[in-house]
């Protein structure tokens, strides 16, 4: 059970992601190298016990010279009413509104229950509250619906990327972010 | 001479003191009597006075709690999920004019007012109401819907295009959380004015002037029965109806006359005139369907019309004040002549009271009783799904949250969804009975059918009888589940070192557990097959096969793995677990092969998205639960051998085996209980057939669950399942497990893992592979 009282920390956290996407942008233009890592195994996605017992409303750190890669370009969902719904939780997600997002995204999910990009969306929503549980779970959900589907599947690995980091967890943010920032340019 | 005034004061004294003395023991007597008359007639009217005033202080108390305590409390509101349109969305003109139907919508050519729809040629026109939803209000607003084919083309409202557009919500229950009685209250502005005139022209003509009782309306009641020859008027007010309805008691005693009338008196003192009457309007008794009672008009006109109250015409107004007068008498569905006949009495009441015109009175005289068709067709009312619904509710919540006053709970239920499983239970129950030459109503099943993504419950059927209270064995039935449970060891098997193409022994066994009497499993056909690969043995159902594989897994093993899935340890500790005998109620089941229909997540069944309070303020919310239980591949690996069981095995009978379906029949000892669990991209179903009195039925999985749900399935139409093809998906021998080809073999296609480990066929033309021949090489 979730309040929809929003977590006090959002606006710190959209400050945070905003932060990192400039620094994204950064990354990129400089195009900064990054050290090879043993890479994680798309496929192996046994479910991480560890983090299914944490929670609370742990901040992305911001570090030099890690930032989030840019997201590939994604076919939306293909159902007009769960795209209508999407762009309206990312208004409210840059609103600062994540409990509305979520409440959105679900609704979206309910008309497209197999979209990936709605399950990635969700993840971020929930971690925007703080919920890194949510977040890590939706994300994985993600991941195995993206399927072949080579953008999704980037999209949905980078948003774990960003799960692992919010729990600082930065090693793992890493190695994902070495292996799918470098496919998606 | 000085004893003359002496005597004569003696004479006087002795003669005035005589007749005093005779007086005096008089006077004494009489006095004393009086004085002991005069002080128990003291002490008795003091008494009577203090026990008076406390019984009138007691029912003060009484009466005015509960009034107060009815009339001031707002019930929770359930609502359905509510039908999302939107371009492209596939539905059909008649599905939506259904739906608008379910809404209470009448078909109309007047959309001035919100609740009516217009069809058009491609389309229909609809004014929708105006709904508060858990994140956003929508106001009433006129639309226009057009479809092209099986598909909604386009919303427009007037000239714009709309994205997207929600109907309302059904409500599909209404209940005091106090006292969990189902009512829609109205306030005294929701109180139609025909409806309030019309109750005072009808019971109560004195009702603005009397304090509680009348008794020029006692006699004029009497002398129009007299007259009549038939009850026709009451004497009782609406107030002393209303207190009778509060105490529900027909005891027919001066005793109970009398309390009933200082009740009557002490809430006129207490209360306002509309106070009484929108609480006598929430409150009379108008019916009963099955455990469940019909109070107040506004359930009274969703029961009996499907339609708000604010939109019945004043031939239904007066058809629902018909029934007060004896709601079993005057029952619409069973005596519908002597209750027409009833209402244009009242019909001709309101016109002579001049509450409605000559030409309304004659429209409506003119009309039928227009009663739904029978008691279960009309509003939705879903008593199975509302018990899951509460136990979620006082799961999550305190009493004390439970008792806040007007709650609005959003659930998952899908109204088209519950109708389509709820038909096909009851259809297919009554054809088997019917072929098979069964007492009729002797059979009895339940299903769930939830999202495979979300877990949320979209139906839930307790019974044969969908909208009558009663026991609901989807989710308080717990029988053994049989066969249901053997994708379990072959989850456990595949995710050790087992193949679909390994062999397990199918050959008879006798187990004796420490401390337990030797067990023989036997094949359902009697016979056993020796070596089968896993695939043919879980198509097949083969229980001598499943023994063996489980015991080489290891039963802590799998109920290791049962119990990750649906969060509680099994109650069999002994290896008859492998063929399913473990009580399992068909709701613990549809979290089981959620696991496996989600792609390996656990989505724990659940029916509340969110709880609103009285302003609309969103106490909690409920987000979607989701927690990966099974690897991907491992999941997607055990659906394609699920989707074998359906083209090749136990459930190939279905219509739907072809097409993309997955699924796994269950039967128990003796046939006492047929399963099935089945899922297709959008949906799982578990549906559970046997008897309450658990006798035989003489009836398989196949033979018995896998009907109603092939009867769910053509309903919704199927979706099936696309799964992304596994880049280790191989072509294996059905029968052997050795790599084939389908010109050589009769070959399944089937995830693999370590494909080198596979032996060919031989004259298939495979090349064995490297590490098979390093393998032959090395004896490994």
């Amino acid at each position: 059970m979730i309040s929809l009282v929003q977590s006090a920390s959002s606006p710190a956290l959209v400050r945070t992601r905003n932060l990192l996407a400039n620094l994204a942008v950064v990354f990129l233009i400089t195009g900064c190298a990054s050290t090879t890592v043993q890479t994680p195994q798309p496929g192996a996605s046994t479910p991480d016990r560890r983090s299914s017992s944490q929670s609370g409303r742990e901040l992305p750190k911001v570090r030099e010279n890690e930032a989030r890669p840019k997201a590939p370009t994604i076919a939306p969902p293909r159902n007009s009413g769960a795209q209508t719904l999407l762009a309206r939780a990312d208004t409210a997600l840059a609103a600062e509104q994540p409990a509305t997002a979520v409440l959105l995204l679900e609704r979206a999910v309910r008309i497209e229950p197999r979209e990936a990009l709605l399950w990635i969306r969700l993840s971020q929503a929930h971690l925007d509250q703080g919920d890194s549980r949510a977040a890590f779970q939706h994300a994985r959900k993600a991941i195995a619906l993206a399927g072949s589907q080579t953008n999704k599947r980037t999209a949905a690995w980078l948003q774990l990327a960003n799960v692992y980091q919010a729990q600082g967890k930065d090693g793992e943010a890493k190695q994902i972010r070495n292996r799918y920032g470098r496919s998606s340019g | 001479m000085p004893k003359k005034p002496a005597s004569g004061r003696r004479r006087s004294a002795s003669s005035s003191k005589k007749p005093p003395l005779k007086a005096s023991w008089f006077t004494r007597v009489s006095r004393w009597v009086l004085r002991l008359a005069l002080r128990i007639t003291l002490w008795v009217a003091l008494v009577g006075v203090l026990v008076g005033s406390g019984y009138l202080y007691y029912l003060d108390r009484s009466i005015s709690k509960t009034f107060e305590g009815r009339r001031w409390s707002v019930p929770a509101q359930v609502y359905a999920q509510p039908m999302e349109l939107y371009a492209g969305k596939r539905l059909t003109n008649a599905q939506l004019q259904d739906e608008l139907l379910r809404l209470g919508y009448r078909k109309t050519q007047d959309l001035s007012a919100p609740g009516g729809y217009q069809p058009i040629p491609g389309g229909v026109r609809l004014h929708l109401r105006s709904f508060a939803y858990m994140d956003a209000i929508r106001p009433s607003m006129r639309i226009t819907v057009m479809f092209v084919g099986n598909r909604l083309q386009r919303i427009l409202a007037g000239n714009r295009n709309m994205d997207l557009v929600r109907l309302e919500p059904a409500v599909i229950g209404s209940f005091f959380p106090s006292h969990g009685e189902d009512r829609l209250i109205l306030t005294p502005d929701q109180v139609p004015a025909l409806l309030a005139e019309g109750l005072k022209a009808v019971e109560d003509r004195e009702f603005d002037a009397h304090k509680g009782f009348s008794l020029t309306g006692i006699a004029r009641a009497a002398l129009v029965n007299l007259r009549s020859g038939e009850a026709q008027q009451g004497g009782s007010t609406l107030t002393q109806q209303l207190v009778k309805s509060y105490f529900l008691t027909n005891e027919r005693t001066i005793e109970r006359k009398l309390r009933e009338l200082a009740m009557s008196i002490i809430l006129e003192l207490r209360f306002s005139k509309e106070d009484i009457l929108t609480a006598y309007i929430n409150e009379i008794f108008l019916g009963q369907n099955g455990a469940r009672a019909i109070h107040g008009f506004g359930l009274g006109a969703q029961y009996y019309f499907n339609k708000p109250l604010n939109e019945l015409p004043p031939s239904q107004i007066a058809a629902l004040i018909s029934i007060i007068r004896g709601p079993s008498y005057y029952n619409p569905f069973r005596h519908p002549e002597r209750t027409l006949r009833r209402r244009n009495r009242i019909l001709d009441t309101f016109l002579a009271d001049g509450l409605i015109s000559n030409a309304r009175h004659q429209d409506a005289i003119g009309q039928p009783l227009g009663v739904v068709a029978s008691p279960n067709s009309g509003g939705a009312y879903y008593p199975a799904f509302m018990d899951l619904v509460r136990a979620e509710l006082s799961e999550r919540y305190s009493a004390s949250d439970l008792r806040t006053q007007g709650l609005r709970i959003f659930t998952t239920l899908r109204p088209r969804e519950q109708a389509n499983a709820q038909q096909a239970v009851s259809n297919t129950l009554k054809a088997i009975e019917q072929e098979r030459k069964y007492e009729a109503g002797s059979l009895q099943a339940s299903t769930v059918v939830t999202d495979t993504q979300t877990g949320e419950v979209l139906a839930l059927v307790g019974g044969r009888q969908g909208r009558v209270d009663g026991f609901n064995r989807a989710i308080n039935a717990r029988r053994p589940v049989g066969s249901v449970i053997k994708p379990l060891i072959v989850l456990s098997a595949l995710e050790s070192d087992y193949e679909w193409s390994s062999l397990v022994n199918d050959q008879a066994i006798t187990i004796t557990p420490p401390n337990g009497e030797p067990w023989s499993p036997r094949n359902y056909d009697g016979k056993t097959r020796g070596a089968v690969p896993i695939i043919k043995a879980l198509a097949l159902s083969l229980n001598l096969a499943a023994v063996d594989l489980g015991n080489r897994i290891g039963l802590d093993v799998v109920q290791g793995r049962f119990a990750d899935l649906v969060g509680y340890t099994p109650k069999n500790r002994y290896p008859s677990f492998f063929l399913g005998a473990e009580p399992m109620s068909p709701l613990q089941l549809a979290e089981l092969y959620g696991n496996f229909a989600s792609g390996g997540f656990r989505t724990t069944p659940k029916s509340v998205i969110a709880v609103l309070d009285e302003q609309g303020t969103p106490l909690s919310h409920h987000p979607f639960d989701v927690t990966q239980t099974i690897e991907v591949d491992t999941a997607t690996s055990l659906n394609s051998g699920l989707e074998i069981v359906m083209r090749r095995g136990t459930g190939r009978s279905s219509p739907f085996a072809q097409r993309g379906v997955a699924g796994k029949t269950g039967t128990s000892n003796d046939n006492r209980d047929s399963w099935f669990a089945g899922f297709d991209n959008s949906r799982l179903s578990i549906v559970w057939v046997g008897r309450d009195d658990n006798k035989p039925t003489g009836l398989t999985g196949t033979s018995g669950a896998l009907r109603i749900w092939n009867t769910m399935t053509e309903a919704a139409g199927p979706d099936p399942i696309t799964s992304a093809t596994s880049e280790n998906s191989i072509a294996i021998e059905y029968d052997t497990g050795l790599q084939a080809t389908a010109k050589c073999a009769d070959v399944v296609v089937l995830p693999i893992r370590r494909p080198d480990t596979l032996k060919p066929k031989s004259g298939c033309g495979i090349k064995t592979s490297f590490g098979e021949r390093l393998r032959a090489i090395f004896g490994r």
